[in-house]
């Protein structure tokens, strides 16, 4: 499947899948780096650690990844996989559950070119956190259809969806976003946070969907598909810098936030496991 | 009333020659000449409406006032130019409503804009060199990563748009009530700002309605605008008037009412 990047504790092999596993009140920072298709399952052990890093650059044409991530009581997970290379179809399926009181953070760079359909599920348990963190930046005629799903199946749960996604002309973008808490998840709380910059030429779907069943749960949406407004640009462009410089500020600055949010969630494993 | 022009031609001067502008087809500015040199404070007072802030737009090129007329930066013509043009040029604007832009960080912005000017600061001096610049117009050093204008207060906005001018240093500034929103401590800041920029050699245009940053600067020339013209011009005896008979009764005409 591909090769570990330094030190790879409790990990295996059988084919193309790997099998990470840490015990309970464990901690592990691991990179790999993949070139097939393949597989990695996770399972983080009750009040263990994990800080897992995947960096996908396949030399096939058709690629395709699975991650399933488990993490126990208390346990901390943050997997973030960096998705680069021109295969021209990729499919990425991820699956995450987080156990009662746990935090698992599911992050992505897509910086691919080619088509990508990738689809998260996860399912956080009582008093557990979940984010979904995406950047979606395509390369050359990109094209992406991701969707994310949360489901609630605990009290006090919570999670976020964050998504950010950078196209320029020829590049497609189609997202969806949903929430679920049933009526035995009590004060959960949810949130989805979405922010596109399109250039002309490419083309955004955002669509969020919100099932909410229990009375006292609060969820919440923001999609946006934007460029600079009118206002912000005359400011940036009164300022000295040209229309073309304006737009690049505006998209670094996105991406950054998103960077920025990403290593957030890597950064509250390493302090947590001091 | 055409103006004695005693000094010798200056090629370092902001020279407006019968400025004319409309917005969606609305003359808002009717034919206005002014001559600003390098030092000199200009100050413009007028009623609301009376079309300030669109002076104010219409010299630093906003895409949708149309205007015709001629405008000279030392010597150059800058009327036909885009607003960065104008603005690498040497003319700023400090708006009178700056926008809040989310995905932009304050430092950021500035940076970028410097560069455009053609900086060739290391980022560590940029760094130092604007952190000294918001403390100095009374912004503390969160303001440096915030987004820019993003949840400002109305006067930090306006300490913003000074701490702007301070760091880009143009021949010429156009501030649009750069006083309004702040205390009278920061009213005296931005006055000895103003006079400091001023004394370096700026040429100033201040967009004012409020008397009392007037009362720390000295102007070299008090304009009256009504209804789009200059209804009257002076030094700062006219402030003195204006305070004492109000707009319309010193214009010496009734306001002509809008349709």
């Amino acid at each position: 499947m591909g090769y570990f990047v330094g030190d790879a504790p409790y990990t295996s092999f059988k084919g193309n899948n790997a099998m990470i596993s840490i015990p309970n009140n464990r901690q592990a920072f691991i990179t790999m780096r993949v070139l097939y298709p393949g597989s990695v399952n996770i399972k983080v052990g009750k009040g263990a650690r994990l800080a897992f890093s995947i960096i996908s650059e396949p030399v096939v044409n058709e690629h395709n990844i699975r991650i399933c991530a488990d993490v126990g009581k208390e346990g901390m997970c943050a997997t973030t996989l960096n998705l680069k290379g021109s295969p021209q179809h990729t499919k990425l399926k991820v699956r995450g559950a987080a156990g009662d009181s746990s935090t698992l953070a599911l992050n992505y760079i897509l910086q691919h070119k080619g088509m990508l359909i990738g689809n998260t599920s996860t399912k956080a348990g009582g008093r557990a956190k979940i984010s979904v963190n995406a950047l979606i930046m395509p390369s050359g005629c990109g094209v992406a259809d991701t969707s994310v799903s949360v489901a609630h199946a605990g009290s006090s749960s919570r999670t976020e969806i964050n998504v950010a996604g950078v196209l320029h002309c020829d590049m497609h973008s189609s997202f969806k976003g949903e929430i679920y808490i049933p009526q035995k998840a009590r004060n959960a709380l949810a949130s989805m946070r979405g922010k596109f910059m399109a250039a002309p030429g490419a083309s955004v779907s955002a669509v969020p969907v919100l099932k909410v069943h229990s009375k006292d749960a609060r969820a919440s949406h923001s999609m946006a598909v934007t460029s600079l407004s009118e206002q912000e640009l005359n400011y940036m462009c009164s300022r000295g810098i040209s229309k073309e410089d304006a737009i690049a500020l505006a998209e670094d600055g996105l991406v950054t936030a998103m960077v920025n949010r990403i290593a957030d969630t890597i950064s509250s494993i390493i302090e947590s496991a001091k | 009333m055409a103006r004695k022009n005693t000094r010798a031609g200056h090629s370092s001067a902001l020279e407006i020659s019968s400025l004319r502008a409309s917005v969606e087809g609305k003359e808002i500015i009717r034919g206005i000449s002014m001559r600003v040199c390098p030092g000199e404070i200009h100050i413009v007072m007028g009623p609301n409406g009376s079309g300030k802030s669109t002076l104010a737009c219409s010299l630093i090129g906003m895409p949708n006032y149309k205007t015709s007329g001629k405008i000279l930066l030392c010597g150059e013509e800058i009327s036909g130019k885009a607003m960065h043009e104008r603005s690498r040029a040497g003319l700023f604007i400090a708006f009178q409503n700056p926008p809040e832009i989310e995905s932009i960080r304050n430092s950021n912005l500035i940076r970028q804009a410097v560069l455009a000017h053609g900086s060739k600061e290391s980022a560590s001096e940029f760094k130092e060199k604007l952190e000294g610049t918001l403390g100095k117009v009374g912004l503390g050093s969160s303001f440096y990563g915030r987004p820019v204008n993003y949840g400002f207060s109305g006067g930090e906005k306006k300490k913003n748009e000074l701490a702007q001018l301070l760091m880009l240093k143009p021949k010429f500034a156009v501030l649009d009530e750069v006083d309004s929103g702040l205390d009278i401590d920061s009213v005296k800041k931005a006055a000895h700002i103003i006079r400091e920029c001023a004394g370096s050699g700026m040429g100033i245009i201040l967009i004012t309605h409020s008397p009392q940053i007037l009362k720390f600067i000295t102007p070299t020339r008090v304009y009256l605008l009504l209804d789009g013209k200059i209804a009257k011009e002076g030094g700062k005896e006219l402030i003195v008037q204006l305070e004492r008979s109000g707009f319309a009764e010193l214009g010496e005409q009734p306001i002509r009412k809008r349709t």
